[in-house]
C-alpha cells in the first residue's frame, strides 16, 4: 500500500518540481513508479491511499497518474491499481479518468 | 405513501378483529344490538382520525428538516467558494505557499464533501428538478476545482497570479454561486 499522507506528503503540491514542493512529477519519480514496478514483479495489487492529507490539487493527481499510465500502459495500470479516498469519493473517479485518458 | 397504505390496512384488520371479539364475546346491551360492519366502521373511524394527522405531521417536520439540512449546506458551500476566491485575490502579489496551497485544497475538499452529502439526501428529497439542481452545483464546484488548481492554476510556488487568470477564476467562481442560488430556491419552493 502507498499512503501518500504518510509515505509522501499531506499537504501534496502542485504538477511539476519547479511549481513548489511535493509535486505530482516528484511523487510520481520518487514513489508511484518505483512502488508500481515493485508491485509487477511480485505480481501485487498497489493500493494507493489518498486520505488524511490536506486536499489535492488537480495538477499533482494529473501529473503522477497520467505519467504512470503513459509509462505503462492503460491495461497494465488499471489491473495493478487501485485507489482508496474515504475523504472525498469522488477523487477515485477522476483518478480513473486520468488513468483511461479521459 | 406505504406508510399511510400500511396504517390504513393495518387499521381495517383491527378494526375487524375487534369488532367480531366484541359483538361476540361482550355482553352490553349496546354492543348486541351492533353487527359486525357497523362496529368495525366505527373502529376504523377512530384509529384513522388519530393516527393520520400523526403521521402526516412527522412527514411534515421530517422534510421541513430535511430543507432545512439542505439550506444549511447551500450557505456553508457559499460561504466556502468565497473564501477560496478572497485567498486568491488575497494572495495575488505574493502567490500560494505550500501551507496556504493545502488549506485552499482543503476547502476544495470540503466542497465536494458537502455535494457528496446532497447526493446522499437526492432519495429524501427526491423530484427530478432539484437533482438537477444539485448536479450542477456539484458540476460547478469540480470544474471550478479543476481550473483554480489545473496546470494553469495556482501552484505553491509563491509566485504572484496573473490577472489573466484571477478573471478567468472569477467566472467560474461566479457560476458556482449561480448553480447554488438556483438551488436555494428549488428547495425553498419544495
Amino acid at each position: 500500500m502507498l499512503k501518500i499522507s504518510e509515505d509522501f506528503s499531506d499537504a501534496p503540491g502542485a504538477r511539476f518540481e519547479a511549481d513548489g514542493p511535493d509535486s505530482g512529477e516528484e511523487f510520481f519519480k520518487r514513489l508511484l513508479k518505483p512502488r508500481f514496478e515493485e508491485a509487477a514483479r511480485q505480481d501485487r495489487l498497489l493500493l494507493v491511499d489518498l486520505d488524511d492529507t490536506f486536499g489535492y490539487a488537480s495538477s499533482f493527481l494529473s501529473e503522477a497518474f497520467s505519467s504512470l499510465e503513459e509509462e505503462f500502459g492503460v491495461e497494465n495500470v488499471k489491473a495493478r491499481v487501485r485507489i482508496k479516498s474515504d475523504d472525498d469519493p469522488d477523487l477515485i473517479d477522476f483518478v480513473n479518468e486520468i488513468i483511461e485518458g479521459n | 405513501m406505504l406508510n399511510l397504505i400500511g396504517i390504513v390496512i393495518g387499521a381495517i384488520v383491527l378494526a375487524v378483529f375487534a369488532a367480531f371479539l366484541l359483538v361476540s364475546h361482550a355482553d352490553f346491551a349496546i354492543v348486541k344490538r351492533l353487527d359486525v360492519v357497523a362496529f368495525a366502521q366505527l373502529f376504523l373511524v377512530g384509529v384513522l382520525t388519530i393516527s393520520l394527522p400523526l403521521v402526516i405531521t412527522k412527514r411534515l417536520d421530517d422534510k421541513k428538516d430535511e430543507k432545512d439540512f439542505l439550506l444549511g449546506e447551500c450557505s456553508e458551500l457559499e460561504t466556502l467558494a468565497k473564501l477560496i476566491n478572497d485567498s486568491i485575490f488575497e494572495n495575488k502579489a505574493t502567490g500560494f505557499c505550500q501551507v496556504k496551497f493545502g488549506v485552499l485544497n482543503s476547502k476544495f475538499r470540503r466542497c465536494r464533501q458537502i455535494c457528496a452529502n446532497y447526493r446522499g439526501h437526492k432519495s429524501l428529497v427526491s423530484t427530478k428538478e432539484l437533482s438537477r439542481e444539485i448536479d450542477a452545483v456539484h458540476d460547478a464546484i469540480n470544474k471550478y476545482w479543476r481550473y483554480v488548481t489545473g496546470v494553469d492554476g495556482i501552484k505553491s510556488d509563491e509566485q504572484p497570479i496573473a490577472l489573466s487568470f484571477l478573471r478567468r477564476q472569477e467566472i467560474r467562481y461566479q457560476k458556482v454561486l449561480g448553480t447554488l442560488r438556483q438551488l436555494r430556491v428549488k428547495l425553498i419552493r419544495l
